[in-house]
């Protein structure tokens, strides 16, 4: 039965597909001088939705726009694929809750806050509200409903007693991830290993990642790396954490994972090489997948992937035009090919 | 084919002391999508913002109070009632103070019963594990080698803890779980406590004491803790008591309460968007064109004092203009074959008529048998009886694989009658073409519908030049009505000759486009290369969209073989099983291909000529959670 399931997903995403920017767009794009300008071409284009009045580019509509095409994919798929996707999609949902607790423990600009929020379409909660809810107990009180409160619930009283948002968003992510793991592990045949090479893949470098920033970053203990971060994540599991908690060097586990790391990096820029070459890995997967037939997980997902790197360069170009840097150095720091760079 | 209404941009002037009854006729009406506009000097008022978030407030504390007492009755709004935010909170603060002191004192017994009993049995699980030592529980609290901890952490944590304690030794020994809570004990040598602790830290362990109630020998304190753990269970069966007592006297208050006040949130809420300048608020949105005489007389027999109205015709290039579509009754069931794929937009019509009629003509095609479209039908009305939607489609698929039924002459299989068409088996050349004819068919109105589109739009590159504008529409000709009459003998050559013409005109469709429009257009040299590919693209999809309808006349094939494959093999003693079974499939099977095959072409090939699906929804300011047009498809 999947089959028919994905025969129809594949009809989405094929008539979908022609609304993603192309290579000549995107050397177009590189080439334009100014935000202005930028806005003005972008307005003609398949994202002119996201773009304002004065030109300016909205991009967490954009972002809202790949949560709203993921959920429309999910509708189609069979019910193994669709619970996984779907879980998959609610990392939207996490985001915006975590700006949320961050606008509320920091007592951001309320209208701001509201206005970063990534727009989701059908969603359980009025998020303003959770913006105005004055507290965090008091967030987490309208969220009871939800799947997040019994993590965020878990780590209140050490948030309590230390003031560290930390605890509440590590929460929310290690209950994200480790579901996602579970749901990945539980899909068999081809379905089982599209989850595996696209979203296993992903988790296991974000775990990677995680492990060497508490390193790097929090100066964090090895009881704390292996607390905080994953102990099933595919080929960087709790083996791998325990090495890079016990000081294993990152262009070692960066080699592991089969990322080839220019040499004499410091770590703090060796992270940044690592997360950038895992997002182009993850656009190359989803563009050679893109072009075959589309009847299982892996072709839903590689769509959803094409959209968010497309973001994800948007999101580049406009900071990159924003601070002056020209077309070809804004290239170099996407993940797709364009004139100016080779991928 | 249904057009969105017309909307129009309405900005009301409202004077502050009309503010509430006209936000409240309003929201009454559904009739205004209200927009976030803030002129030139204007400003929110900071002071709806305070009120918008003291209902919200109010309406939380309600619903805490109602869900305590676990009251569901939720009677629906009175309908003429008087709503004025500014007013009503500080009688629903009074009203609410009242009735959470009322429920306080039984509220503040049950938490601190349920926290007694918590405490309580978790001090039993800690005493249980001691009873095999023979010492007093109060010798243990003051150990000098040992760090020994007992305390609560996320289950879920308990295996890492233990991973992440892989540097020393130590014990760990869960006690008890509840509702993902486990009640652990911990424990290593004094040297090793602080890593011990931030391991427990990092996964959430809340460190507990034992309840003072606890001495003596452990059976002696374990028995003591039960004692007192019952005399807790008999206050919490009297508080259950009180709770009944509690709903009976205070739940229609509390009803009446919950419903204004989260109207006056509604409308709190409203306004607080509103900006305002001086003392006049600018009310600005979208109303349908035939609903503005009505808000027009709402407003002003809402209002006291005069409301200026300005009203701007909408400009869809230059804003975001919801969409309203208000479809037929009959015509609902079938919406979500549309928005599935997407919501109309402003500019766009509505093709929710044509791709039923469609999709039911391509479904009946590739499923015509009288007995399966019957059993079809039959499922449907099933699934509608129980609340399905989506029964009425399966239904009505299942009387146009009837009607084909007839039209083929068959039955379960079975030629039952002379066929008032044809067999697919017998004339499959016949059925084929015929399936690609009615392709072209599709497309071309598909084809229509971009023109349409594009002419409403005022997108004359896309009316005229581009592959599904005039340019494309006489170029898909030329290929195929000029094609097919030069081979028949029926047109000269010369006509052939258009071809490369109208090719090249697509090719140059966007430095054409910018010539005689202006409009934006890459570089020459760029616009030649990508429209060289795009030409490509074209002619080869005009092909391939329309011999994709060739698998209408596959699957009715398909389906007859399949169908007469099952009454074969449904003799001897056997016989009604596998007749039985192979219908079963058949008609579960073979009814689920056809429908996503029905729906492949209808979004790609049919919604690819013209529909983009991307409008936005006209969600109008309501009291109602809902209200008169919140559904997805946006339709009343």
């Amino acid at each position: 039965m999947s089959l028919f399931s994905y025969a129809a997903a594949q009809g989405n995403i094929r008539a979908r597909l022609s609304r993603l920017l192309n290579r000549p767009t995107w050397d177009h794009l590189l080439e334009v001088n100014t935000p202005a300008e930028l806005g003005q071409f972008l307005a003609r284009t398949s994202v002119a939705v996201a773009v304002a009045s004065d030109g300016r580019l909205h991009l967490q509509a954009l972002r809202g726009e790949v949560a709203a095409a993921a959920g429309t994919l999910v509708r189609f798929l069979p019910r193994g694929s669709r619970e996984l996707l779907a879980w998959y999609n609610r990392r939207f949902e996490i985001e915006n809750l975590k700006t949320v607790l961050r606008a509320v423990h920091y007592g951001l600009d309320r209208p701001r806050t509201v206005g970063s929020l990534i727009p989701l379409g059908s969603t359980r909660w009025r998020w303003d509200a959770l913006v105005e809810a004055g507290s965090i107990p008091a967030v987490i009180e309208q969220i009871r409903d939800s799947p997040y409160a019994r993590p965020l619930e878990n780590a209140m009283e050490r948030y309590q007693h230390e003031r560290r948002l930390f605890y509440l968003e590590i929460a929310v992510d290690l209950f994200y991830f480790q579901r996602l793991v579970r749901l990945i592990e539980s899909q068999s045949g081809k379905d089982g290993a599209d989850a595996r090479r696209f979203l296993g893949r992903w988790i296991a470098v974000q775990n990677v990642v995680w492990a060497y920033r508490y390193r790097i970053y929090g100066r964090m203990t090895p009881e704390e790396i292996i607390n905080y971060t994953l102990h099933r994540a595919f080929s960087a599991g709790l083996d791998t954490v325990r090495r890079v908690a016990l000081g294993s060097p990152l262009a070692i586990e960066a080699e592991r994972l089969g990322f080839r790391l220019s040499p004499g990096l410091s770590e703090v820029k060796a992270l940044t090489e690592i997360e950038i070459l895992a997002e182009r890995e993850r656009f190359q997967l989803a563009s050679s997948m893109i072009g075959r037939p589309l009847f299982h997980l892996g072709g839903a997902l590689a769509y959803i992937w094409l959209l968010e790197a497309e973001v994800r360069d948007l999101i580049v170009l406009v900071e990159g035009k924003t601070i002056g840097l020209r077309g070809a150095e804004i290239a170099s720091r996407l993940v797709r090919a364009t004139g100016m760079r080779a991928a | 084919m249904l057009a969105p209404e017309r909307m129009l941009e309405t900005n009301l002037f409202v004077l502050e002391p009309d503010l509430e009854l006209v936000t409240a006729a309003l929201a009454r009406m559904e009739a205004l999508h209200l927009e976030d506009v803030v002129p030139e000097g204007w400003t929110p008022s900071p002071e709806w913002t305070e009120l918008a978030n003291r209902y919200s407030s109010i309406t939380l504390r309600l619903g805490e109070i109602l869900n305590l007492l676990a009251s569901k009755s939720m009677p629906g709004l009175e309908p003429d009632i008087d709503l004025r935010p500014t007013r009503d909170w500080r009688d629903m603060e009074s009203r609410l103070i009242a009735l959470e002191t009322g429920v306080q004192s039984w509220q503040n017994r049950l938490k601190e019963a349920k926290q007694e009993l918590e405490r309580l049995q978790l001090g039993e699980s800690q005493v249980q594990l001691l009873l095999p030592l023979d010492v007093p529980v109060e010798d243990l609290r003051g150990l000098k080698y040992q760090t020994v901890t007992v305390g609560i952490m996320p289950a879920e944590n308990v295996p890492r803890v233990a991973e992440a304690l892989f540097q020393i030794p130590f014990i760990l020994i869960p006690l008890q779980t509840t509702k993902d809570r486990t009640l652990a004990l911990a424990a290593s040598s004094t040297d090793n406590a602080a890593i011990l602790e931030r391991a427990l830290k990092s996964a959430f362990f809340e460190p507990i004491t034992l309840p003072p109630e606890a001495l003596g020998q452990p059976a002696e304190a374990l028995a003591a803790l039960k004692r007192k753990a019952q005399e807790i269970h008999d206050r919490l069966e009297a508080l259950d008591r009180e709770r009944e007592k509690l709903v009976s006297e205070l739940s229609p208050e509390l009803n009446r309460l919950w419903l204004r006040a989260n109207a006056d949130a509604r409308l709190a809420e409203a306004i607080r968007r509103f900006p305002k300048h001086g003392e006049v608020f600018l009310i600005s949105g979208w109303v349908p064109a035939s609903d503005l005489d009505e808000l027009k007389k709402a407003v002003e027999s809402a209002a006291g004092h005069p409301v200026a109205m300005e009203v701007l015709k909408p400009d869809p290039h230059r804003q975001s203009v919801p969409s309203l579509v208000r479809s037929p009754r009959w015509l609902r069931p079938f919406e979500d074959l549309v928005t599935t794929f997407g919501l109309s937009s402003y500019e766009e019509l509505d093709p929710t008529l044509i791709v039923t009629v469609s999709f039911l003509i391509m479904y009946g095609m590739m499923f015509g048998d009288l007995g399966h479209g019957l059993l079809l039908l039959l499922t449907g009305l099933w699934l509608r009886q129980r609340g399905l939607l989506l029964g009425v489609l399966v239904a009505a698929s299942g009387v146009s694989g009837m009607v084909f039924g007839l039209l083929y002459g068959a039955a379960f299989g079975h030629q039952i009658m002379r066929a008032a068409w044809l067999q697919p088996l017998e004339g499959i050349w016949t059925v084929l073409i015929a399936a690609v004819a009615g392709g072209i068919v599709l497309l071309n109105i598909g084809f229509a519908l971009n023109l349409v589109n594009a002419w409403r739009s005022k997108d004359w590159p896309r009316l005229f030049l581009e592959k599904n504008g005039v340019v494309g529409i006489a170029l898909y000709w030329t290929l195929l009505g000029g094609g097919l009459g030069v081979g028949f003998g029926i047109l000269p050559k010369s006509v052939l000759l258009l071809i490369p013409v109208l090719c090249v005109l697509l090719w140059m469709h966007e430095p054409l486009a910018k010539w005689i429009w202006h409009h934006p257009s890459a570089s020459i040299g760029e616009a030649l290369v990508t429209g060289f590919f795009e030409l490509f693209e074209t002619v080869t999809g005009y092909a391939s969209n329309s011999l994709s309808f060739i698998r209408l006349g596959a699957f009715a094939v398909a389906h007859e073989g399949l169908s007469g494959l099952v009454v074969s093999y449904s003799g001897g003693r056997w016989g009604w099983l596998v007749f039985l079974l192979g219908t079963i499939l058949v008609v579960g099977f073979e009814g689920v291909i056809v429908g996503i095959q029905a729906l492949r072409l209808e979004y790609y090939e049919f919604f690819g000529r013209f529909f983009q699906g991307r409008g936005q929804p006209f969600v109008p300011l309501s009291l109602r959670t809902g209200g008169r047009h919140a559904i997805v498809g946006v339709r009343a």
